[in-house]
């Protein structure tokens, strides 16, 4: 195919660049910022950590115990950096007053008469011609230039110490089966609705788009209530995961089944007939045919549902408790911002940990999600 | 052996009827073809044979049995749809071996039967892909391949040919002729709306209108004597010339009137009290001969020729009448007629269709009944 340059593909290119930058930006920033040291980060925009940064720092030297003497001068050696992190010296100073006034390798030349050399790597070399005397080292100030550092610090920090793996296990544990348990009941579901005759088949399918419209805020304090009296006359917990899972069920009963009776429909009337005439029974006909040919559609609804399920604060925060055994990863997100609301390490660490899964989703399944918003578009 | 007889059918989609109290009788070994034009009620009648559609009212019976009220898989038929039909995520082996899996058939003689099937009909290369990588000629093989593998007694195929080609389409026909001669047990039943494929493959035609049926016969039979002007309309390419007649003298050899000045010799016994009646007259294109002025022919004006090399066809209007070409003739080789001669026409003798009123065939000046 030719690609054609004309106005409104021009516009509709730089739409969607428009749109990827917009997406691409955030999360980018937030990949970067959870890998950076949480000094760097409080500090400085995440952009500045990909390139050379130039920093100022105060350092000391050693004091008169570590003093060296050779034919009689007195020697101070060391390096200024307790550790390589790459950094290099640009220029140092020895007072607060004027902390570039020395290039490096240069001498600075003190009152009392003793010299200091720094070199690039931190090395310092001080030398006098008098014994050292003081027990502390002397402060140097230093500018250097620091290389872009990444630590994985953060996210030790945040899945084992905060708490955040924990929940992200319980999120999974949560939307596994509230994403698999209406995919099986709903793809029954659609099936009778549209291959069974049966009474009041167009009532129900009326009824189930009805309900698609309801929001599902209304329907969360019935249900608990039901939870909770159920809970106290069989004395179980009333917040549980078998609990989580119905609710998801029930609020993605409609839109599932929905979706592929929609898809469903669209599979050819003469297919399945002559699978009757082969001597299929329905159940033969929908294990042998029509779910192998509703894989993307189950793909890219399984898609829709865990996403839902796995990015929902709302039915999580009601549906269960705020042990450390049940807690999703959504409610585990706001509590941290409450009490490590200054700790930007951890926050960025733990979204980014949050939008690991939809991102991988995303990515590996792409192919069905496009395929299934298209479905039925096609005949297969 | 398997007849399917059917007596007093009928079948409504909500208020409209589609069969209307149909009875025949499908002979067992034959080869029949239902045809008729879109939306007559052919498609539902084989679907009602098949067990796809409900029966309203009235009784099918195959191999003298009523299967009325069984599910398809044991009435002992195998359907082939017009659009293949077959399941896209299977191979070609699997698309056969469906049924007889479903059967729990033993896996050694499933494969003897796929392997006979695809035998017969050349596609034992084919077993291993997958429907989208076969052409429509293939496909609709594999679909046929899928009825045979059941070795059901009766076939019923849905205007399997109307999604191939034409080149494919012959090659298919003649294939499917065979396909009967090779299987001289089963029954075959094929819907179709080209009269083509019906007057080629089948020993008896059914045809159909408007849910109720016109004639049954063989195909020679519907093309010499067609009962009603339906049946004479839609067998025969180019159709039947049909004029509307007065009846002028009475007696032996009768004469017509057409228009105002035109007589034409009736060949038949009218009586008086037949006399100023206005019927049809139906001739077929290819039994219209250029011929001299006499008392057999008829004049008309030549609207425009279609030269075909083998033979002609030469539209014309009759003298007297408004229309612009009321009569197709096909004249063998090329005629030196061009737009706007004035040529007469004769009626060769004894292929001349009468009908009244109401469309019935005459014959002797008698209705059929």
């Amino acid at each position: 195919m030719k690609f054609k340059l004309n106005l409104s593909s021009i516009f509709s290119q730089l739409l969607l660049l428009f749109f990827v930058i917009l997406w691409i930006t955030p999360t980018f920033g937030l990949l970067i910022s959870s890998f950076r040291d949480k000094d760097q980060l409080a500090i400085s925009g995440w952009w500045t950590s990909l390139i050379n940064t130039e920093v100022s720092e105060i350092h000391r030297t050693k004091g008169k115990n570590e003093q060296s003497k050779e034919n009689e001068v007195y020697f101070i050696r060391g390096n200024l950096f307790k550790e390589d992190k790459g950094k290099k010296i640009l220029s140092f100073g020895v007072t607060s007053k004027n902390i570039n006034a020395y290039m490096v390798g240069e001498k600075a030349v003190l009152k009392d008469k003793s010299e200091i050399v720094v070199f690039e790597n931190g090395d310092y070399e001080w030398r006098s011609e008098n014994e050292f005397k003081k027990k502390k080292g002397r402060r140097i100030f230093i500018t250097a230039k620091s290389p872009p550092s990444f630590t994985l610090d953060n996210y030790k920090e945040v899945l084992f110490e905060a708490g955040l793996g924990q929940a992200f296990l319980n999120t999974i544990a949560v939307a596994l089966p509230a994403t698999l348990i209406p995919l099986i009941i709903c793809s029954f579901f659609a099936y009778s609705l549209t291959w069974m005759n049966f009474f009041g088949r167009d009532i129900l399918l009326a009824t189930i788009i009805a309900s698609l419209v309801v929001p599902l805020q209304m329907s969360l304090i019935p249900i608990l209530t039901i939870y909770n009296d159920l809970g106290a006359l069989f004395n179980i917990e009333a917040k549980s995961f078998p609990g989580i899972w119905m609710a998801h069920t029930g609020f993605g009963l409609a839109s599932t089944t929905f979706l592929l009776w929609n898809f469903m429909k669209s599979l050819p009337n003469e297919m399945l007939e002559a699978a009757k005439v082969d001597g299929a029974s329905h159940y033969d006909t929908f294990v042998r045919i029509v779910i192998p040919l509703s894989i993307p559609a189950f793909a890219s609804i399984f898609i829709l549902q865990f996403l839902w399920v796995w990015n929902d604060l709302l039915v999580g925060l009601v549906f269960l408790d705020k042990h450390p055994s049940e807690i999703i990863l959504t409610a585990k997100l706001k509590e941290l911002l409450g009490s490590y609301g200054e700790n930007w390490e951890i926050l960025t660490t733990g979204a980014f940990i949050s939008m690991t899964v939809p991102l991988f989703i995303f990515f590996s399944l792409q192919r069905f999600f496009i395929r299934g918003l298209v479905a039925g578009s096609v005949k297969g | 052996m398997a007849e399917i007889q059917i007596n007093s059918l009928n079948k409504s989609f909500g208020k409209s009827r589609v069969i209307k109290n149909v009875s025949l009788c499908i002979k067992s070994r034959s080869f029949t073809v239902i045809v008729g034009p879109s939306g007559c009620g052919k498609s539902t009648l084989l679907r009602m044979i098949a067990g796809l559609e409900k029966i309203d009212s009235g009784e099918i019976k195959i191999a003298g049995k009523s299967v009325n009220d069984l599910p398809p898989k044991d009435r002992d038929i195998a359907m082939v749809f017009q659009s293949y039909a077959l399941y896209p995520h299977m191979t070609v082996f699997n698309n056969m071996a469906f049924g007889l899996k479903l059967e729990k058939k033993s896996k050694i003689e499933i494969k003897e039967r796929v392997k006979e099937a695809a035998r017969i009909l050349q596609i034992e290369s084919l077993l291993d892909r997958k429907p989208k990588q076969l052409s429509g000629g293939q496909k609709q093989r594999v679909a046929i391949g899928r009825a045979i593998t059941r070795n059901p007694k009766v076939f019923l195929f849905d205007e399997p040919l109307s999604n191939l080609d034409a080149a494919l389409r012959v090659a298919t026909r003649i294939e499917l002729a065979n396909l009967h001669d090779s299987m001289p047990d089963a029954t075959m039943v094929y819907v179709t709306h080209d009269q083509v494929e019906a007057m080629t493959l089948a020993n008896q035609i059914i045809v159909l209108s408007e849910g109720q049926i016109e004639q049954i016969g063989s195909p020679l039979e519907l093309y010499e004597k067609p009962q009603n002007l339906f049946v004479a309309k839609f067998i025969g390419s180019p159709a039947m010339n049909i004029i509307p007649i007065e009846i002028f003298t009475k007696g032996i050899n009768s004469f017509g009137k057409i228009g105002e000045k035109l007589k034409i010799s009736l060949e038949t016994n009218f009586n008086s009290s037949d006399m100023g009646r206005e019927i049809y007259l139906g001739f077929r294109p290819e039994n219209l001969i250029l011929s001299k002025k006499d008392e057999n022919s008829f004049s008309a004006r030549v609207s425009f020729v279609e030269s075909l090399g083998e033979y002609a066809l030469v539209y014309a209007s009759v003298e007297g009448s408004s229309s612009d070409h009321d009569i197709i003739a096909k004249v063998l080789g090329t005629p030196k007629i061009s737009k706007g001669d004035q040529v007469s026409f004769q009626i060769q003798k004894g292929k001349m269709h009468l009908f009244d009123e109401e469309g019935k065939r005459y014959v002797n000046g008698k209705k059929q009944v």
